[in-house]
């Protein structure tokens, strides 16, 4: 009773006892640089973004007028909202349309390869490595009617010239169109999916007379569904925030028709100067991102059950 | 092995290996094409990219070579001093040179060899690119220009020999060309040279294949390049050297960052604490980038805080626009790469650590001599993952470097894009696009063996 349970210098319980802390105090070293990084760059943007948005932001005296929440009022009245909110779906859609399938298929091919399988895999990896900025540029110019490659193509097929990223109506699809070439890093996820399929599966499928359409519809498809859910949701995600491209290519296009939700909070925080009213846009945006991102992960446990 | 190969029925397998291939090379075509066609534009001389329907096929470079006989030149200038009868003649030899390059659209260099009473006297090599340093947008290029300016276009590219053949020693013989043949592209520059009767003396010319020029729009992008309404005032290799060293940086201060808290977290933390850690890195994942850019925005104009949190009062602070650290810092955050530190370390065996304990080493010691030269594999697969999004990003750069000094080569190549949008210098701005593509590629070849093996680490297939 009047001792302490003491341990005895020396015993392994004192050097578990002493290890225990000693490592608690080293896990906070190893781990603090990253906390620190973490909260300086990540959390604590946030938080002010949403603080932003609850006032009529001013740079210059911050934080200005506080407003409640008619920035977010604003932005579900404002009919430019909801221009902008439906080119980001309908770019969705199609690149869904144009260029969603394109990896898997491509996967698909350099798996059944068996010679200059290598040399297919490097070719179909050399996109990635043009960077983004310099792929928009390229199909700007591929895109341009009076001496872009498009039209040409268009002539000699006999068909009349487009205008393309100039054309409201067509912006859009011509944003998306590039990716139906494919190509690039996203073929190798799917690539060591399909790796991952059992031959014995194909060979059952085989023995109870399947055809070799009949074999990826059965086995192929379904082992990469997990994949396939997973790149679906990053491809929605992935459409919300979309940016670089679009503002190379059209700068939000004619008449509006390319105005995405990136370059609208763009051009209210940077060119108008309504900090508190982007950042009310952006709390939305995270939002909906963060909607789309607990659905993904209730469709992967999902999966795994 | 797939559904196709795996057939045993021998004629199914091969027509579905067949459509596979044909397909596949099918595909390449069309997915390499805008490759290649960027690089025609980048080798493509003026003519080239005027054409309509653009031209599909790389254009081999030509040069005119003039041989200028500038003995009655010399003759009626003899009153003039050593000196100044040097600038004049430089004068001349930078308009025979400059004005074909501006008036035919099809050459990529013009070399004049002059003389006086047979011997060589000066040669001047000029090319096309060097006109824009010089001349920007092309306006105002009478033929008084290059002939007051002469000594600009010497400064770099001539050989001279003015003392010796003005005294009198033979250096060597000019050549003397034959006539143009009709309606060839010499017969084109010949009548431009004649038109105007500019150029003093007598001289003959050809036209002639010269491939070395054709990397002449590489070349361009080491002076300063066409941009809006000007010429810019840093050039192409800056913004390389400034994208390097924000790529570099970055990695550099994620494999520090993301390596120690992801050993923390794998064998320091207990397994619940990690869990909780972890999820506070990886949540960060899904803030959209815009979300915290317009905070981070104004953080790094007065760094860390411009007021005190959510008061107005003012704080004291570091202006990080337009430096490294504001491209490089935001960065540094990264929860995926903790991730595949997290995931790697998982995987060691725990022996290994157990060993180094016994002995008593500390964690840092554990770590630096255990830890870290295992994690190769991850280090090397950071840094790919890490230098493309880098070297493409666009946004961040866009926001933080405004004054073209700091421009990465992302922006530098917008802006010259942009100013392309007539055609007219699409070729500097496609062999800007070429250059960027170099470095990925290195970095991809160097490094890739690590990549599908990290992959699978991630369990981002399950």
């Amino acid at each position: 009773m009047a001792t302490a349970v003491s341990k005895p210098p020396g015993s392994p319980q004192a050097r578990k006892a002493g290890l225990g802390r000693r490592r608690t105090v080293m896990a906070l070293v190893f781990t603090l640089p990253a906390i620190v990084a973490f909260v300086l760059f990540k959390y604590y943007p946030m938080v002010q973004a949403v603080y932003m948005s609850f006032f009529d932001y001013k740079v210059t005296s911050p934080p200005g007028i506080f407003v409640g929440l008619d920035n977010y009022t604003h932005a579900f009245r404002d009919p430019l909202n909801s221009l902008v909110w439906s080119n980001n779906i309908i770019l969705f859609a199609w690149g869904l349309i144009l260029g969603f399938w394109v990896p898997v298929v491509q996967a698909m091919l350099l798996n059944e390869m068996r010679r200059a399988k290598t040399f297919y895999r490097v070719a179909y990896l050399l996109p990635s490595i043009v960077p983004a900025v310099a792929a928009a540029v390229i199909w700007k110019w591929i895109y341009n009617p009076d001496w872009g490659l498009a039209n040409s193509i268009l002539e000699r097929l006999g068909l009349p010239p487009q205008g393309w990223l100039n054309d409201p109506n067509m912006s859009k699809f011509s944003l998306a169109l590039p990716a139906i070439l494919g190509g690039g890093l996203g073929i190798f996820i799917y690539l060591s999916a399909l790796q991952g399929i059992p031959q014995h599966l194909y060979e059952a499928a085989e023995i109870d007379g399947a055809s070799i359409l009949q074999k990826i519809w059965h086995v192929t498809v379904p082992s990469i569904r997990p994949i396939i859910a997973i790149q679906l949701i990053l491809l929605l995600s992935g459409a919300f925030q979309i940016f670089d491209q679009v503002y190379i290519m059209t700068q939000g296009g004619p008449a509006d028709s390319t105005r995405v939700i990136a370059l609208n909070i763009y051009y209210y925080a940077f060119e108008r100067i309504q900090m508190g009213y982007a950042a009310a846009m952006s709390v939305l945006l995270f939002i909906v991102t963060f909607v789309i991102v607990a659905i993904q992960l209730r469709v992967s446990q999902g999966e795994a059950q | 092995m797939g559904a196709i190969s795996s057939t045993t029925k021998s004629t199914e397998n091969r027509i579905g290996l067949t459509i596979v291939y044909v397909v596949a090379t099918i595909w390449l075509i069309a997915l390499l094409f805008p490759l290649y066609y960027t690089i025609v534009l980048a080798t493509a001389d003026r003519a080239a990219t005027l054409e309509v329907p653009p031209r599909l096929t790389p254009s081999l470079a030509k040069a005119a070579v003039i041989s200028l006989d500038l003995t009655p030149f010399v003759k009626d200038h003899l009153d003039l001093s050593r000196s100044d009868l040097e600038k004049a003649i430089k004068g001349e030899i930078a308009v025979a040179a400059v004005r074909p390059l501006y008036l035919v659209q099809d050459l990529m260099a013009a070399r004049v060899i002059a003389s006086v009473n047979g011997q060589v006297i000066a040669e001047a090599y000029v090319p096309e690119w060097y006109l824009t340093k010089y001349y920007g947008k092309w306006k105002n290029m009478g033929p008084d220009r290059p002939r007051a300016e002469g000594e600009e276009f010497f400064k770099v590219f001539n050989v001279s020999y003015f003392s010796q053949v003005l005294d009198g020693i033979a250096t060597r013989s000019a050549p003397a060309y034959a006539q143009p043949q009709a309606d060839s592209l010499g017969q084109r520059v010949q009548q431009e040279l004649v038109t105007d009767n500019v150029i003093q003396g007598d001289w003959t010319l050809q036209v002639e294949n010269s491939p070395l020029d054709t990397f002449n729009n590489f070349l361009s992008t080491l002076g300063p390049v066409e941009m809006w309404s000007d010429l810019s005032r840093a050039s192409v290799p800056r913004w390389f050297i400034n994208s390097l060293i924000y790529a570099f940086g970055v990695i550099a201060f994620q494999l520090v960052i993301s390596s120690l808290a992801g050993y923390a977290l794998s064998r320091l933390w207990s397994r619940r604490v990690s869990y909780w850690i972890q999820l506070f890195f990886l949540a960060t994942m899904m803030l959209p980038p815009f979300m915290i850019f317009l905070p981070l925005f104004l953080m790094m104009r007065n760094f860390p805080f411009p007021t005190v949190p959510f008061t107005n009062i003012p704080l004291p602070g570091v202006n990080l626009m337009n430096t490294f650290f504001g491209l490089i810092l935001p960065h540094t955050a990264w929860g995926f790469a903790i991730l595949l530190f997290r995931g790697f370390f998982d995987q060691l065996p725990d022996e290994l650590f157990q060993a180094a304990r016994i002995d008593g080493a500390t964690e840092m010691r554990t770590f630096f001599t255990i830890a870290v030269p295992l994690s190769k594999p991850i280090f090397a697969t950071l840094t790919i993952f890490t230098f493309m999004a880098i070297w493409a990003e666009f946004a961040w750069p866009y926001l933080v470097a405004n004054r073209q000094e700091m421009w990465t080569l992302s922006i530098g190549l917008f802006q010259a894009a942009g100013a392309a949008g007539s055609g007219g210098d699409a070729r500097t701005s496609s062999a800007m696009a070429v250059i960027s593509a170099i470095p990925p590629l290195f970095i991809f070849v160097f490094f890739q063996r690590y990549l599908v093996g990290s992959i699978a680490l991630t369990g981002i297939k399950g």
